[in-house]
Order: structure tokens, then sequence, then C-alpha cells
């Protein structure tokens, strides 16, 4: 099969899995509103919000005019402040750098704050073969991680989830540690998680975390946290690793605050998370306490070459969530039927560009363009015309079936004739309407099985609107 | 200078300019970009500073007492007592914390908290009206772990230093005396997560409890 | 003749869409209806089948580009060009212009276009100023609101304005109201159990809300919509919101049969 047909029978697959999956829709049915509200109520308490997002879409804008530029002044201050800046051209040689950072630091014990571009790499995958143990400590992907299974939210990566499916998984994992009872409240499965990676958090050994942004100005990663794990792995270990996309470096703090100030608001509908925390380099002479060594690993992976073309603005992308929050496919299918890190609409853009375009054939063309993503991007990335725009590039690659294409291109050829479209439209509009009139609805169309297998579709009227209106009144 | 960062470089050289490098005065542009930076499109609010403070931060499940700078020692003792927890305090340092004469009721630490910390009593390096925010900043004195690992964190925060905008933090820790600080710290609430069915609950893996003593001098 | 009682009436052309043509040319007669209501001539130019969407949401710009040109061609006389569909007139007013963005003689000629051409309650409501119709229509109606009318083109305000004129009609506003509905064109048939469940949720809100009657835009949606409504039994009856500001509601409603009347 080739590669772009089997992609094919994989989406559908996993699309018609998650629909059946009644803990799945439960869930999903359970986050939908809550975000879209919350978004809403933090959108009605700033009036500022819309020209917030304008000067947060232009900071990006204009950073990623001069990418280059900027990322040497980052790399310049982490230098000065006693970090070490890494430069990875794909997830292999991101991977092979913090494998090697991590043995020389004869690391047994990794904790990892969440990070989209590890799970981007299969970080864990390649730290776990060398031998470590590499704990997720977000609760959203410690959760995931006992399941086995990779996020499915890039904010919240357990929405997927329901509480008695929780329940199970701490149970069984957490037993061999002591904790015995099955716990089913929601402040009791915190605490216990709260509890078994504190020691986690004390001992490990090397901490990798992500970054929202990295800041030119002060050579600094920020992180946006509620829960405070990521600054446990900033904070505690020997080592701190930084995993970060080129994308994310910002020019100034005041630049910084444009953006938090619509990231917390388009993410959970919160004016500021919990812990926003910036961290520059190694201990210092001034601290008492801080890792010895301080490493940040620039990711490429196809993104400088996402520069050039027409998806720049894709770049834009704070991983906010709200797309995937407002997108109604993503709430039907959830984050997995996507079969990569990133899902929802930033998803469907990104996995073409950085995975190729060959393997992600459905994710484009699932989707109606109803234009919420676009409308609630916080850096206004046009993400329903971007996936359009895709549908055009699969198309000049040949990468929709042949059947399909040829019967748009004989449709489109028959209404650029007129005559001849309403002369062949006739005979079956009047089928139609004489075998439905009566009941108003057909149950069923031959080679129409996608719609009436679950839908009605309304009776034609028989005589279309142009022959009945010339026929009324003459030529026009 | 490693060959993918050549490559990388040049790869976004090439996107952006054709391959043309970049010159040394669009690098000083952009330097300069920084160093003007202003703030833009900042929420317009009248209100008065320590209301709003205070205000946004309960609405993010904080608590707080206004005290006298020599009651320190009493608002402290009122929080731990409230939640019946042991008089042994991790201290960080500030102008107020220093002064304050620490009787024989209470065990004082100073040094990195640990998995076993019940308590850290911090001070403020300023706080943001805007948001109800705390901001702490590592140094000798003054670890991160206090911050993260405590069932309770108590932070002490002048009134004077409580500022309008998040910006206005930044002017400050542009212009201080000391040595840049290595790690800020903004603090809007306790701990939480929303993970399990998209409820808050307080209490993730950084404190359970945020109480601030919010000292007026006169 | 006196020339101040000459009173020049807007000329408009009305671009059917495929959808109405086909499958239910009541919503052409009933936006001819409007039109002239609100004091416009209407021309109905024979050169029309559709605005080139699903060869566009396909991928293949050439085909579109073909259909384009000829809407193009054939409302170039036209003062104003109206349509009752938000996706037809997002797909005329801001995906030709694009379409041709390296072709100066015909991005001129699709800017032109694009600057005339408007969904029918808009350009009642912010044209024509039309503050209310003559029709009656008795019963608890909601409004869904098709996406690309109102994300791309802004509908909102305009077809809630005139309904609120219709006497005997009772708005209410549904849960999710501008929640997508599921049709997306060829998607309804591309992704079926996808299409299926976000129409069985659309469908979920409309029984919600406790209205008799669904008034939307776009026939597409419509369609979708009330095909799904039919196939569940529920009682809830369909119309363009064209037809009940036109006082076309005597017939079969969109998936009504003449035995359920």
């Amino acid at each position: 099969m080739s590669a772009v047909a089997s992609q094919k029978v994989a989406f559908r697959e996993r699309t018609t899995r998650a629909l059946r999956d009644s803990n799945l829709q439960q869930a999903m049915g359970k986050a939908r509103g809550g975000f879209v509200d919350k978004r809403l109520e933090a959108m009605a308490a700033l009036p500022e919000f819309d020209e917030t997002r304008d000067a947060a879409r232009d900071i990006k804008d204009h950073v990623l005019a001069n990418l280059d530029g900027y990322l040497e002044l980052y790399e310049q201050k982490v230098i000065e402040n006693g970090g070490q800046v890494h430069w990875a051209r794909t997830a292999e040689e991101a991977c092979q750098i913090v494998a090697d950072i991590c043995k020389e630091a004869n690391a047994q014990v990794v904790t990892k704050g969440k990070s989209m571009v590890s799970e981007e790499m299969h970080l864990n995958s390649v730290l776990e073969a060398a031998g470590l143990k590499v704990v997720e400590t977000d609760l959203g992907e410690y959760i995931v991680q006992l399941a086995g299974e990779t996020p499915s939210h890039i904010i919240a990566p357990a929405v997927h989830k329901t509480r008695e499916q929780i329940t199970e998984l701490f149970h069984e994992h957490h037993s061999k540690l002591g904790y015995t009872d099955r716990v089913t409240q929601r402040e009791a499965l915190v605490n216990e998680a709260r509890s078994v990676l504190r020691g986690t958090f004390v001992t490990a050994d090397v901490g990798i975390t992500g970054a929202n942004f990295l800041v030119a100005e002060t050579g600094a990663n920020v992180i946006v946290t509620n829960e405070g794990n990521g600054d446990l792995t900033s904070s505690l270990p020997r080592v701190h690793i930084v995993t970060a996309g080129i994308e994310k470096v910002i020019p100034s703090l005041d630049d910084l605050s444009v953006l938090l100030r619509v990231l917390a608001r388009s993410a959970t509908g919160q004016e500021m998370s919990a812990y926003t925390s910036l961290y520059s380099g190694p201990r210092q002479d001034t601290d008492s306490e801080g890792p010895e060594a301080y490493h940040v690993v620039l990711l490429d992976n196809g993104r400088s070459t996402m520069l050039g073309g027409g998806y720049r603005s894709m770049l834009r992308c704070i991983r906010c969530g709200a797309c995937l929050n407002h997108c109604p496919v993503y709430s039907a299918i959830g984050g997995h039927a996507y079969g990569w890190v990133y899902s929802g609409p930033m998803g469907s853009v990104l996995t073409p560009l950085l995975n190729g375009f060959d393997d992600s054939v459905d994710l484009p063309n699932a989707c109606t363009l109803n234009g919420r993503c676009k409308a609630v991007c916080p850096v206004r990335i046009p993400l329903s015309d971007l996936l359009l725009k895709h549908r055009l590039e699969q198309y000049r690659r040949r990468l929709t079936p042949l059947f399909g294409r040829f019967l748009v291109r004989a449709w489109a050829w028959v209404a650029t004739r007129p005559r001849l479209y309403q002369g062949l439209m006739a005979l079956p509009l009047w089928l139609m309407h004489w075998r439905g009139h009566r009941r108003g609805a057909l149950e069923h169309i031959p080679f129409a099985g996608g719609w009436t297998d679950s839908r009605d579709f309304p009776t034609p009227a028989g005589r279309s609107f142009i022959r009945q209106w010339h026929s009324r009144k003459g030529k026009s | 200078m490693t060959e993918a960062r050549t490559q990388i470089l040049a790869n976004i050289r090439s996107a952006l300019t054709g391959g043309e490098p970049r010159t040394p005065l669009r690098m000083n542009e952009l330097k300069a970009r920084i160093e003007s930076s202003t703030p833009k499109a900042q929420p317009h609010f009248e209100d008065e500073l320590l209301n709003r403070f205070c205000q946004k931060h309960v609405a993010v499940h904080g608590t707080y007492e206004r005290v006298a700078a020599q009651d320190l020692e009493g608002g402290v003792l009122r929080h731990i007592g409230a939640h019946q927890v042991d008089p042994q305090l991790y201290l960080g340092a500030g102008p107020l914390l220093d002064a304050v004469q620490w009787s024989d009721q209470v065990f004082t630490y100073f040094k990195s908290a640990d998995q076993h910390t019940q308590v850290a009593v911090s001070e403020a390096f300023a706080a943001i009206a805007e948001t109800g925010t705390v901001v702490l900043c590592s140094g000798a004195s003054t670890p991160t772990s206090h911050n993260f690992l405590p069932e309770d964190h108590i932070v002490v925060v002048d009134s004077a230093r409580i500022v309008r905008h998040q910006e206005d933090v930044w002017t400050l820790l542009r212009n201080r005396e000391d040595a840049a600080a290595r790690v800020v710290n903004l603090i809007t609430g306790p701990s939480k997560t929303g993970d399990i069915e998209q409820t808050i609950q307080y209490g993730a893996h950084g404190p359970r409890r945020l109480h601030l003593l919010i000292v007026e001098l006169a | 003749m006196n020339s101040d009682k000459i009173k020049t009436s807007t000329q408009v052309g009305l671009f059917v869409t495929c959808l109405a043509d086909l499958i239910r040319p009541q919503i052409g007669f009933a936006a001819v209806a409007l039109l002239e209501q609100a004091g416009c001539t209407v021309r109905v130019p024979r050169n029309q089948t559709c605005c080139g969407q699903p060869a566009l949401n396909s991928g293949d710009s050439a085909s579109t580009i073909a259909i384009a040109k000829m809407v193009i061609k054939t409302f170039a006389q036209d003062d104003y060009v109206i349509a009752a569909s938000g996706s037809c007139v997002d797909t005329i007013c801001h995906k030709y212009p694009e379409l041709f963005r390296n072709d100066a003689l015909w991005a001129g000629r699709a800017r032109a276009l694009a600057a005339k051409t408007w969904e029918l309650t808009s350009f009642l409501v912010e044209v024509m100023e039309l503050q209310q119709v003559e029709a009656t229509y008795d019963g608890v109606c909601s409004y869904h609101d098709s996406c690309s009318g109102l994300r791309e083109l802004g509908i909102h305000d305009q077809p809630r304005q005139l309904l609120a004129s219709v006497v005997g009609l009772e708005l209410k506003e549904m849960n999710e109201n501008n929640v997508c509905c599921g049709f997306g064109g060829l998607f309804s048939i591309k992704y079926p159990d996808i299409s299926t469940r976000m129409v069985s949720d659309k469908c979920a809100n409309v029984g919600h809300s406790g209205v008799d009657t669904l008034l939307g835009g776009d026939l597409g949606c419509l369609l979708n919509i009330a095909g799904r409504l039919r196939r569940e039994g529920a009682p809830v009856r369909v119309f363009h919101v064209a037809e009940v500001l036109a006082g076309m509601t005597d017939g079969p409603a969109i998936g009504e049969g003449e035995s359920d009347l």
C-alpha cells in the first residue's frame, strides 16, 4: 500500500475508534464548553484584548523576519550567563545532544516539565533506551505516561481521560509504592500524585523543560505553568536542559508581557498562570542553590524552511491550544486521531510541514473550514486559510485520490457550460423529485451512502430555479 | 561553531533574505529595539494599587493579612496556627524580613527547602496590581526552592513595592543595583491543576497555600 | 416628464447558488421577492451554475479559476450581485481575488466583483436599509449562524433584525448556535462519521432549545441539519431565512413532504 493510502487507512481507523470510544467522548464532552466559556469571560474582562492580539502578532512577525539575528543575540546572553546553547537540525540530532549531556552528568533519573518539542523529538524513548529513568511531572503528562500514551492536547495532555480511568491507572502503578487504596476523588488523586512525585523531584539528576519563550534581552527561558512542576524540574537537579523550537525567541521583557497576556487567556481563560518563571543560566556565586549546568537545545526540524514560504505565519504559534479547544472536529475525535503530537487545527497545519505531506493527507481535509480556529488564535494565524493552502498543495502534488480529482474536474467542466449543466441535471433532479416528493426526503441515494447512511436528503424540487425563472420571465 | 549552528542560521538567512548575510547595521538595529523597548497594549485600569492587588490575589485562591512591620512574626503564627502547621520556618531575606526579631516560638532555618519543608517565609521583590502577582528573585539568601517545595508559602509584601503593570517589574529589575537575578518567579496564587476532569484542584506540586503579609509603612 | 418623480431603483444580479438552484428554487424566488420589496430591480442571468467552492475546497485551483472567470463575466454588468448564501459570497469576495493574485487583469476584475457582491440579509439591512419585512410566521425559531457568513462576512445581527419584524415570530437563541453543523461541503460525504457526530450535536442543541423551527442563511447547512433531524424523527421545521422573510412558508419546509402538511 502506498504511504498515502496507508496513512488514510490509519486516520480512518483512528477516527472511527475515537468516535466509538465512550470514555473519550465523555471526557471531551465535559471539556468542550469549559475552555470556550472561560476564554470568552477572559476576553470580556480585557477591553484591550484584540489590541493585544495585534501587538502579539506584530512582535512575532518582527522576530520571524529577523530570526537569525535574535537567535544570535539570545545565544550570546545565555553564554554570558554561563549557560550553553546547542543547535539541532533534526529531532535525532537534538535527542543525541540531550542524551550526551545526561551521560556526561552520569545521570540516572531525569524529571521532565511539559515540553511539546520533546514529544516531537520522541526524546523520552531515546533517553530510556540509553538506560535513564524518565519521569513526566506535569500531572496530565504523568497520567499519559502511566498509560503508555502520548498527550492528546498541547496544554491539557490527559483531557481524553475520565476520572475513573485515572483512578485505575494510579491504583495499578502506585500500589507497589505503598499506595494501596483505590482513590476516586479528584482532590485525593492530586494529593497522591503530589506525594508520589515529591521524592523524584528532589533526587533527579537532570531536569528537562520546554520554553514558552526565550528572551533575547536577558538570555532567559520562560515557563508558564500552574502546578509548579516545571519550576521544581528547573531548579532542583544538578543539570537543567531546556528544549525549544528556534521560533520561541522574542526580543525583550516588554514583548514577553504582551505575549503572556494573550497566552493564558487564550489557553485557559486565566489572566496569569500560577507560575510564570524566568530562568537564566546555571547557579552563580550569588546563588545559594541551583543547577551547576544550564543547557539550551534549539531545534530546527523543518522550521527554518517554513520561514520562506507562505506558511511563515504558522511559526507565530505560542502553543496556547485555543484552536484545539474551539475546533468541533477535534472535539469529536480527540487528539490521538491526528496521529502525531500536535493535533487540532495547529496540528493539521504543522504536521504536513514538519513530517511531510505524504504522511498526513487527511488532516487538512478532515475540516469544514469553519474558521473558528482562525477567529480565536491569539497571534492571528489564518489557520483555516493555511489548511486550504495545504489542499491546493496536495492537489499540486497529486496526493489526493485520482478518481476524486477526476470527478471534480468533470463536474467543473460541465459547470462552466450552463446550458449543458442544466440539461444534464434535469433528469436526475426529476427522478429524485419523483421518488421523494411525497415523503419530502430521500432515505437512500446510490453512491451517496456517506450522506444517507445517517441522514435523510431533502428532496429536490424537480425543476431548477434557472429553468423555472426563465420559462416564466423569458430570457434575461 | 558547530556545523548544525552554521547550517541552521544559513537556512534561516536563505529563507529570509535569499542568502544575504545579516549586516552589523541590522544587528545594531535589533539590539537597539531591545534596549529601547517599551510596553505595548497595556490593560488600562485606574484602581488603587493595593486594593486591586488584594482583590486579584484573593480571586486566585490566595489569602492575606495586612500587618504592621513589627507584627510579621504574629502574622506568620496566625496563619500557621489556623492550619495547625508546626512553626518550622525556612526563611528568605529582604528589608522587612531581615528586621524581624524572631522569638523562640518559632524555629528558623536559613537553607534550601527539602521535600519535608512545611513552611517558607519569603519577601517579595515586588508585586503586580494588574494580576495579583508576587515577584520573587533568586539570590544568596533567597533560594528558589522556598517558592515551590513547602506546603505553605508565606510572602511578605511591602505595599510600596506594588506596581501597576507587569512591565514595571522589568524596569525595577533592569535598574537593580544587585547582580541580575538568575531566577525570577512571578507567582499568582497557590499551585493548582485542571488535569483531572478540567476542574481546578489546588496543591498540585507547588505550595497548597499562598499567604501574604502586606506591610504598609507609614 | 418631471425627473424628480423618477426613482432610480437599485439594479442587482441574483446569484442563485448551485444548491438553491437545483434543490430548493423557492429560496431564489424568496430572494427576488425580498429584493423587489426593498426597491431593487433584479436580473437573473442564465449563465450561472456555481461559485466554484467544491473545486476550490478540493484543491483544484485551475477548475475554480475557470468557473470564477465565468461568474465574473456573467455579472460584470450588474451594480450589485446578491446571493442568499454566506459561503458563496465568501468565496466570491475573499477567495476569487486570491486565486488571481498572479494575473493583474483578472485580479482587478475579481476585486471589482468582490466589491459589489453581498449576502442577501446584510445587503437588505446595510445597503437597502430595509427595516422590516411584510411577513408573518407563527412559530418559535432559532437561527443557525453559518460559519463563513458569520466569521468571514460578519453576518449575525442583520438576519435577526429582519426576523424581529416578522409578525408572530419569536426568536430564541440556542446553545452553540455558532458552532459548525458539520456540512463543510464535500466534508459531509468524505468524513461522514465525523460530520454525523457534528450534526448530531447541532440537532441536540436544536432540541434543547425547544424551538419548533430552525432557520439559517446557507442551504448547505440547512440540508445537513434538516436531513439529520428527519432521520432522528425530530418535529422541527427547517426553512431558509429568506423564505420566512418573504412570507413563503405555506409549502413544505426543507425535508418535509407533501404528506407532512
